[in-house]
Order: structure tokens, then C-alpha cells, then sequence
């Protein structure tokens, strides 16, 4: 992960990161909502952005649906000031929303109205995430417009690898760099032979990574009470989650051993065959 | 040895089949397309037409040529594998075809991935003739010969 090679002024800007993945489902909304307050706990000054314009969630994840006033697009459309939107974490004093819209309008944002909003919150926080919609569409664009480095999250199974490698094209093509997190892998699967493992993965994508989430009950329980799962420290999800968070502020924290592949390539390269 | 171990892997773990292997298998062969932009049949028509142009300089393997897209961090690279038999210039015209043919029968063949197509081939050895290149490391898809 590389640090933004801006120039002096911009040293004191925060980083944005859009969270990202192509295929839908795979855990954007959960990793922004973690990671996020997993800065937070680190001392970061952290605003977690959701670009999902119509179909937000990332404010019922972090449990903040019942202070919502405006919204990314009220701060596009110079409707209230930019302090004005956004909502402050019940649980950190670093963690701070700014929410969706629910309207339906396709074209409520452009790309240009999403690098002015980056640009305006940039110098208030140590980092920005931005929850990206499904899709290569308009909202994908949005969401990257004012981003510096991509997390692109992907699981293990074969149509959300293929979506993560378009769209890391996608994002090299706008000179965005990718850090992999592979979520909801299953070891116990990946012991059978059943799943792909944390080196194919990372083999056949080709980028860095930078954390590695099992599936984990703990996520949906968290979810249902809107509370991030880093404070669920006991649980497998959360620690992996803030790990995420300590490498991206810098830290040196080495990957688990993720008993790497199967059984038999286990052995193999054991006994020096595979 | 490696075969007994593959016969272990296959024979006493149930049949041995790692479902995990056939999506890596079709997950390759479905990149190369997805990377390049370019369907199985454009892929077929870019190689053929790849070799006849190094053709006009070299009498090369057929049977390991291949083409791959391979992405390393930030770099993209178009990697053209040619193992080269001779350069066109060091034999007579009319021993060309005859040597053409004798060695790529003796050379082992590509290992050929799901789907049958030339399109999945990778060049499991490179012969060390081979004309072939790496290491670009810019954003845009490079092309290295
Ligand atoms: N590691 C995990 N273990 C178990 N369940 C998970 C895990 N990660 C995510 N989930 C569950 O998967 C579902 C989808 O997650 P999430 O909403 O974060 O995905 P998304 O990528 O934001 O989806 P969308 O593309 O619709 O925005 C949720 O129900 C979530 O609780
Ligand atoms: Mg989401």
C-alpha cells in the first residue's frame, strides 16, 4: 500500500480509499462499517461515505438510520453545509457518516459533484471510506471519482473473482490502486479442496493483500444490533477487521497462517512435490 | 515420484477431485478473455496472425506458442511465448519446412486447460531460445515480443 505521493500541500489530507468489489453481496457495506470503526478506534478521525445513492445501508450497519438530516446529495447541491450532514458514531468520537439519499434518481450525482464533496472533507479526517454500489455503472464511477487507493473485496468463489479482476483493471485504468481483502472464506472448506484459498486467490488476482475475513455469525448478529463488529473482539470477523485497519494506518501486523491450500498441496510441498 | 504422489492424491481421497481446482482452471480461461478484451475466436485469429508474422523471421514451435495477460501490481503484461527453432536466415529455404516439423514433434506439448481451446494454453516449460519478454511496468498494457 502506498502512501499518497501528493505533494506538500496535500500531506495533510486525508486518504480516501473507495470499498469496492464489482460483484454484489460480498461485504463492502460490513468491511466499510468495520474498518472504519476499527480507525476510529485507533485514533483516526474517520468518515465513512456511502455512495449506494438510493439504496443505502451503511447507516443501519453502524446503527445511525434515526439521526439522519441531510445527505451526500444535499451537500453536492450546496443545500446544507458540509459539517451540516454529517452524523455523528453513538459508540467513537472518531467515527462519523455521511449518509446516502434514498432517492431513485439515476443521475442525482456526477462524478465531478463526488471529487468536490472528497474535496471538502478531505482535510477534516485521517481517513475517508467510501461504500461503493454493486456494478461497473455510473455509481461505481462516482464512488471512485475522488478516491486515492481502492479496498477491493472479494470472497473465494468464482463470480466475484471474475468481477474483482475487471474491475482492478478498471481502477488501474484510472490509476487507483487495489489492496485485496478476501472475505467470508471458509478454511474448513479450503481444507476439502472445496474452496479457493487465500494464494489462489491472491495468485489469480494478482494485487496486494490486505486482510483476510472468515465467514463469521458474528457479522449478522453485529449488524442486527448496528454496532460494527470490532467491538466484538472474542469473535473471528472483528479482529481480522481491525488488523485491516493497523496495516492500513502503516502498522506491520503479518498475514495468519492461513493453513494456505488443501490437504494433499499441504503434504506436497511438505515432502517437496507440489 | 511425482506421479506416485499424484496417483495417492487422486486414488485415496475419494476420487480426489478438489472442486476448487476446476474453478482456478476456469477462472484462467475465462481472464484471459475478460483482460484482453478478446473473445476465443479473436484470441485464435490474434495468434495465427502473430505467427505468421514471426514466422517471417524465425522457424518457431506451433505447438508452444501461446499468449498470456498477466497483471502484477500495477503493471500489465501482454507475454508472447515463441520457442524458436532457428532463425529464418541460418538455413536453406528448402529445409525449412522438414526442421519446422521435426521439432515440434519431439517438444513437449502446452498443457491444455477447460474448454479445449487454444485460447486456455499455457507454456508449462520455456525453452530457453525462446523469444519471449517481461517486466514492463507501466500502467497501460504493454507489449512485449
Ligand atoms: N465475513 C462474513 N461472514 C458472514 N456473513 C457476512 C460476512 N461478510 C458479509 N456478510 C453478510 O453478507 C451480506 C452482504 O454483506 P454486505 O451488505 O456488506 O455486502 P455488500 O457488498 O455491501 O452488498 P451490496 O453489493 O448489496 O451493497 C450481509 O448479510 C452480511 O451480513
Ligand atoms: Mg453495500
Amino acid at each position: 500500500m502506498n502512501l499518497r505521493n501528493g505533494t506538500g500541500s496535500k500531506k495533510d489530507m486525508g486518504q480516501v480509499f473507495v470499498v469496492t468489489s464489482g460483484k454484489g453481496g460480498v461485504g463492502k457495506t460490513t468491511a466499510t462499517a468495520s474498518i472504519g470503526a476499527a480507525l476510529a478506534l485507533k485514533g483516526k478521525r474517520t468518515l465513512v461515505i456511502d455512495a449506494d445513492i438510493g439504496l443505502r445501508n451503511l447507516d443501519v450497519i453502524l446503527g445511525l438510520e434515526n439521526r439522519i438530516v441531510f445527505n451526500l446529495v444535499d451537500v453536492a447541491r450546496d443545500v446544507c453545509k458540509p459539517t451540516q450532514a454529517v452524523v455523528k458514531s453513538k459508540k467513537s468520537a472518531n467515527l462519523f457518516l455521511l449518509p446516502a439519499s434514498q432517492t431513485d434518481e439515476k443521475d442525482a450525482v456526477s462524478e465531478d459533484d463526488f471529487c468536490k464533496v472528497m474535496d471538502l472533507y478531505r482535510r477534516e479526517y485521517h481517513f475517508i471510506l467510501v461504500d461503493c454500489p454493486a456494478g461497473i455503472e455510473q455509481g461505481f464511477k462516482n464512488a471512485c471519482a475522488g478516491a486515492d487507493e481502492a479496498l477491493l473485496v472479494t470472497t473465494p468463489e468464482i463470480s466475484a473473482i471474475r468481477d474483482a479482476d475487471r474491475v482492478i483493471g478498471l481502477l488501474s485504468a484510472r490509476s487507483i490502486e487495489s489492496s485485496l481483502i478476501i472475505n467470508r472464506i471458509d478454511f474448513d472448506m479450503v481444507r476439502r479442496g472445496d474452496m479457493l484459498s487465500v494464494d489462489d486467490v491472491q495468485d489469480i488476482l494478482g494485487i496486494d493483500l490486505i486482510g483476510v475475513v472468515e465467514r463469521d455469525e458474528n457479522i449478522i448478529v453485529a449488524a442486527n444490533c448496528g454496532e460494527p463488529v470490532v467491538y466484538n473482539t472474542k469473535s473471528k470477523a472483528g479482529p481480522a477487521f481491525s488488523k485491516i485497519a493497523a496495516r492500513m494506518c502503516g502498522e506491520n501486523v503479518p498475514m495468519d497462517d492461513f493453513g494456505g491450500s488443501g490437504f494433499w498441496e499441504r503434504l506436497g510441498r511438505r515432502i517437496g512435490l507440489a | 515420484m511425482h506421479s506416485v504422489f499424484e496417483f495417492f492424491k487422486t486414488r485415496l481421497c475419494g476420487g480426489g477431485r478438489e472442486s476448487k481446482n476446476e474453478a482456478k482452471s476456469r477462472l484462467q480461461f475465462v481472464l484471459v478473455q475478460d483482460r484482453t478484451g478478446l473473445n476465443n475466436e479473436d484470441m485464435v485469429s490474434f495468434k495465427c496472425e502473430l505467427v505468421k508474422v514471426i514466422e517471417r523471421y524465425f522457424v518457431i514451435d506451433k505447438q508452444g506458442f501461446d499468449v498470456s495477460y498477466q497483471r502484477e501490481g500495477a503493471s500489465t503484461t501482454l507475454l508472447i511465448n515463441s520457442p524458436v527453432v532457428v532463425r529464418r536466415q541460418d538455413i536453406p529455404d528448402r529445409e525449412v519446412e522438414a526442421k519446422s516439423r521435426r521439432r515440434g514433434k519431439g517438444r513437449k506439448k502446452a498443457k491444455t486447460r477447460a474448454a479445449g481451446s487454444s485460447a486456455s494454453e499455457t507454456v508449462s516449460e520455456k525453452s530457453p531460445e525462446s523469444v519471449t519478454g517481461t517486466g514492463a511496468s507501466a500502467t497501460e498494457p504493454k507489449v512485449a515480443v
